[in-house]
Order: structure tokens, then sequence, then C-alpha cells
């Protein structure tokens, strides 16, 4: 390599680049959170096409469409959840192997059924698939939940819900492995975007997954686009009011909850345009994003 | 490869080398235990912090345990914390088990209206709160325990407190990895002596050297003479280090009695 070329890569770099090292190097030490969501790069700009002012999927409901919650598994009779949850299934450690196998339509936590109920809240037409990775008689570990993400692609699952990830570098390429076959497999992977940037959190921190942390709107319908990596939408996270365990209720607050408001919202899109790759969907839920 | 390094470091080590080495490694193993209170007494102060910050009831520090696959809750403090230390929860159950295993925090809270959301929690803690945030501790690889708040006076957990509890717990997972690196210091000291242990050099001159070096590294001369004594008394007989667990078990009781619950460091000092 010339000098010549060496610089010229390095002119490219700063004229085309739109990350300054020094706003990434910010946003590491912030919480997820903490850090504005930036909209304003689309500020001046009208809403340049039908997509963006009148979002045609808006009044869709979810029809049609599976969402998978992979989590510590839905209670199937939680008002919250309207009758909707059609599978359930776990992963469990037989042999040291990872086996996907029936389950009982139970949470051991009250966490799966919080994201099952919001899902419900914002797509009530969608069925809902548990998948358990959490919680008793499972060992927790990267595998487990590598497993469970594993049994969502192959169902061909159009959406699911990660609120939570894997911090296991020896997991690293194996979730990079799996993010990659649901972006081409036509699984759109919504993933609570971690609490600690700078570490490890697999998949949520891979580009073609949907990272989502919390914003504290109190409404629903109101999510943002925040161009800053790594997390991409910002949605309800705050003072949730959602389902939990034994048939009962709570007040929330985590990206936990913010992801499957997101999820709900990917489930409409996917009713009203069935084709739409999980590149499309995310360019039309950024078109459609909140503006301030 | 790595065994012949090992072969031929052991091998540049004399008789007077390795019996340094394993002195060094006895009066370490003697200031550990000492100093292992300094450890649950700065976990104790994180939570008294964060007590105080949040105007909690409580907050808890619970450690994973990898044998029985648990968390053990080693610290606490406020008002409604003290009952809940020595209890062990299964590490996948629960708001803690749940910030364990995820390794993301969760603050939920009970709605006024809603009389069975109780049971969830009285079991795990002890008592029954209106309001719990977890947060876990992580080292650079993996979830270690769980920091836990339990009812906020003013209203609910909002998302800076989450941030907030975080910076407490990473104050906590440090502490946990400080002592742990200064046991595995220890085992490896040990490693390297185990079965290799040569009486080339003067017992006593050894001593002197090694107390002259473990002296430098603290401006506390009486702190090491205690661990020095201690580390004498392996080579006493039985019964001689019988009278002196014995005398030291009723200086320690002497001093509970009268309520002057001060460090051996601090009590040395005087």
């Amino acid at each position: 390599m010339t000098d010549e070329s060496g610089s010229r890569g390095a002119a490219r770099s700063i004229s085309g680049g739109a990350l300054e090292p020094t706003a990434v190097a910010t946003a590491e030490l912030l919480p997820a959170w903490s850090e504005p969501f930036q909209h304003d790069h689309l500020r001046k700009l009208a809403r340049s096409s039908a997509i963006e002012a009148a979002p045609d999927w808006l009044g869709s409901r979810g029809a049609g469409v599976t969402v998978a919650i992979v989590d510590s598994g839905v209670e199937g009779d939680h008002p919250a959840i309207g009758g909707r949850l059609v599978t359930s299934v776990r992963v469990e450690m037989q042999d040291d192997e990872p086996i996907v196998v029936d389950d009982d339509p139970i949470d051991s936590v009250g966490h799966g059924t919080a994201c099952a109920g919001i899902i419900h809240e914002l797509a009530p037409d969608a069925e809902l698939v548990s998948v358990r990775v959490l919680g008793k008689r499972n060992t927790a570990k990267g595998i487990v939940f590598a497993r469970g993400l594993d049994w969502v692609i192959e169902q061909r699952i159009g959406v699911a819900n990660l609120s939570l990830s894997s911090g296991s570098e020896e997991l690293f390429a194996g979730f990079h492995e799996l993010a990659d076959l649901a972006y081409f497999g036509n699984t759109v992977l919504v993933c609570a975007a971690s609490n600690n940037p700078g570490r490890s959190s697999y998949p949520s921190l891979f580009s073609s997954v949907i990272s989502v942390a919390a914003h504290d709107s109190p409404d629903p319908m109101t999510w943002y686009y925040n161009p800053r990596p790594p997390v991409e939408f910002g949605a309800r996270g705050a003072d949730v009011p959602v389902a939990w365990r034994d048939g009962g209720l709570i007040t929330a607050t985590g990206n936990s909850f913010a992801a499957p408001h997101i999820a709900g919202l990917v489930a409409r899109i996917r009713e009203a345009h069935p084709a739409a790759t999980p590149f499309e969907v995310k360019t039309l839920l950024a078109a459609a994003a909140t503006r301030p | 490869m790595p065994e012949d390094r090992a072969q031929s470091t052991r091998g540049n080590l004399d008789g007077a080398g390795l019996a340094l080495l394993r002195s060094v490694a006895l009066r370490a193993e003697a200031a550990q235990r000492i100093e292992s209170e300094l450890q649950t007494t700065l976990l104790r102060s994180i939570v008294g912090t964060t007590v105080a910050i949040f105007e909690a009831e409580a907050a808890s520090i619970a450690l994973y345990r990898e044998a029985t696959h648990s968390l053990e809750f080693v610290v606490a403090g406020g008002a409604q914390g003290k009952g809940v230390v020595g209890l062990s929860i299964p590490a996948d159950q629960g708001i803690a088990g749940y910030a364990f295993t995820t390794g993301e925090p969760i603050a939920i809270a009970e709605p006024q209206q809603d009389p069975r959301f109780g049971k969830a929690f009285s079991a795990e803690t002890g008592f029954t709160p209106r309001s719990i945030l977890a947060v876990p501790m992580r080292d650079a690889r993996r979830s270690i325990g769980v920091l836990e708040v339990l009812d906020k006076h003013d209203g609910t957990f909002t998302m800076r407190d989450i941030a907030l509890a975080s910076v407490f717990a990473d104050q906590a997972a440090v502490a946990i990895q400080v002592g742990a690196r200064a046991l595995e210091a220890r085992n490896l000291l040990h490693a390297i002596l185990v079965g290799d242990v040569h009486h080339g050099a003067e017992p006593d001159a050894v001593d002197d050297v090694v107390s002259m070096a473990t002296r430098a590294q603290s401006g506390d001369d009486r702190f090491w003479e205690f661990v020095d004594a201690i580390t004498r008394l392996r080579l006493a007989r039985p019964e001689d280090r019988a009278l002196a667990i014995d005398i030291l078990d009723a200086i320690g009781r002497h001093e509970t009695a009268t309520d002057k619950r001060r460090s051996f460091s601090r009590r040395l000092r005087r």
C-alpha cells in the first residue's frame, strides 16, 4: 500500500463518514437512554412521501403475523394476552445439548407475559409464540438463548421480541450467524438495547436487528428513530403498566418493555406489507417515527 | 511447551528464592483472611449509600454461587434490609434472578389497586415492597451478582434511577473482582510452591527479608507484625495453637461485648 492510497482512504472516511469518532466515544460512556434521541437530522425535510406522512400500515392489527417472545415464558390464560398464545416451547439442556421441547403456557418470572401483553396491545390480531429460555428448569446459558433464537428462525416466524441479550464473547460468532440467518430468512429481530454501551450484548448490538431503548413519554404510539448507534429506536419503556405472573399487573421500567412496543408495530407493518424484507420493515418504521 | 517453561522457571529458583516465595504466600494467606472483612465493609458501604441516595427502605447485594446456581444475599442496608442477609434464591427466578440471567436492569412497582401483586415478591425479600429495582453486577464476561433497591420513598424508580444504580453496581462488581484477584494471586503462589519446597536457606534470614518487604507494602507496621505472628503459629505445636486461638477468641468476644466494632487493623493501630 502506498502513502497516496492511505491518505485517500483517510480523506474519504472524513468526507463520507457520518460518524465522528468523538461522538461514538461519548455515547459509549452514557447509558443508552440518557443519550437524547437524535432526530433533528431530518427536521428540515418535509415529509417526503405518503409513506412518511400517512403510513398505510398504522391501521392494521397484525393479522396473519406470528410474533415470538423469547423470554421467561408466557402465561397463556392471562387476560392481557387475549387468548392469542398459540404455541409454547422451552429450551433445556440434555446431555450438554440445548433441545427444544413443548412447554406449558406458563411464565416463571412474569417478564415474558409483560412483553406478550404489550405486543398484544399494539397488534391484537397477531398470533403469539412463547420460547422459554429463562427461569425454572432452565440453565439460562447463552447457548440456551441461541438455540431458542435458532428455533424461531427455523420456524420462519416473522417477528421475534428479544428483551434479553447475551454478553458471551464465545457466542459472538454464533449470534452473528443467527442474526444474518434471521435477516436473510425474513425474521425481524427486535432487541432491547443493553443498558451498558461498550459492553458485549448480542444480538442487540448487530446492525441487522432493530435495537430499542426506552424513552419516557407515556404514549405507546410515540417512537423515535435515532441515527446515533448503537441504539436505533426509542419507544415507551418508563412506568409501563404490564401484565405479570399469576394474572397480575404491575408498573415496569426498562428497555425490556420498549422492545415489545416496536415488535407490535413491526407486526402491523408485516400485515400491511407481507412481502417487505427486514430492511424495508426498518425503513418503514424509521420513516413514520415521531418527529419533534 | 508451557510445562517446559514452568520447569525451567522453577529450575532458576534456588532454595532461598523458593523459601522466600513460600513465606510470602503464607503471609498473603493470613492477610487475606484478616482483610476479607474489608470487602464486606466496602459492599456494606455501597448499599448504605444506595439506600441514602434513593431514600429507599432497603438495598442489598446478592452474589452468584455457582455450586448451587443461586444468588446469596451477602450485605444489606436500610430499615427493611437486614433480614435478607444469608438468604439464597435460585439464580434464575424472581426479579433479582431476571436481572442476573438477562444482564438487564429492571424496575417494577405495585399498582395501588392490585392486591395479587405481593406474593410474587415477599418470598424473595422477607417483606412485601411496593417497588423493586434490580441491576446486574457484571465483570468483563458475565453477571456475578445483583444489586437490589426496594421501596424508593418518592414515587417509582425512573430510568435515571436505573442508570444511577448501575454505577453503584459497577462499583460493587469492582470490589468483588479485586477480592477475587487477590485470591487468585494467593492460589497462584500456592500452585507454584506445592510439592516444591527447598530448605536451602536459613529460615530466620528468610523471615527477616519477608518482614522487611511486607512492611514496605504498608504504613501499618503493627498490622504486619500481627500477620507474622499468626503465620508463625502454623509452625506451633497443636496445643500451643489451641491456646492462641482461645486467647484471640476471648479478646474478640470482649470487643463485641463492649460494642467496639472496629476492624483488626484499626484496633492494632491504636
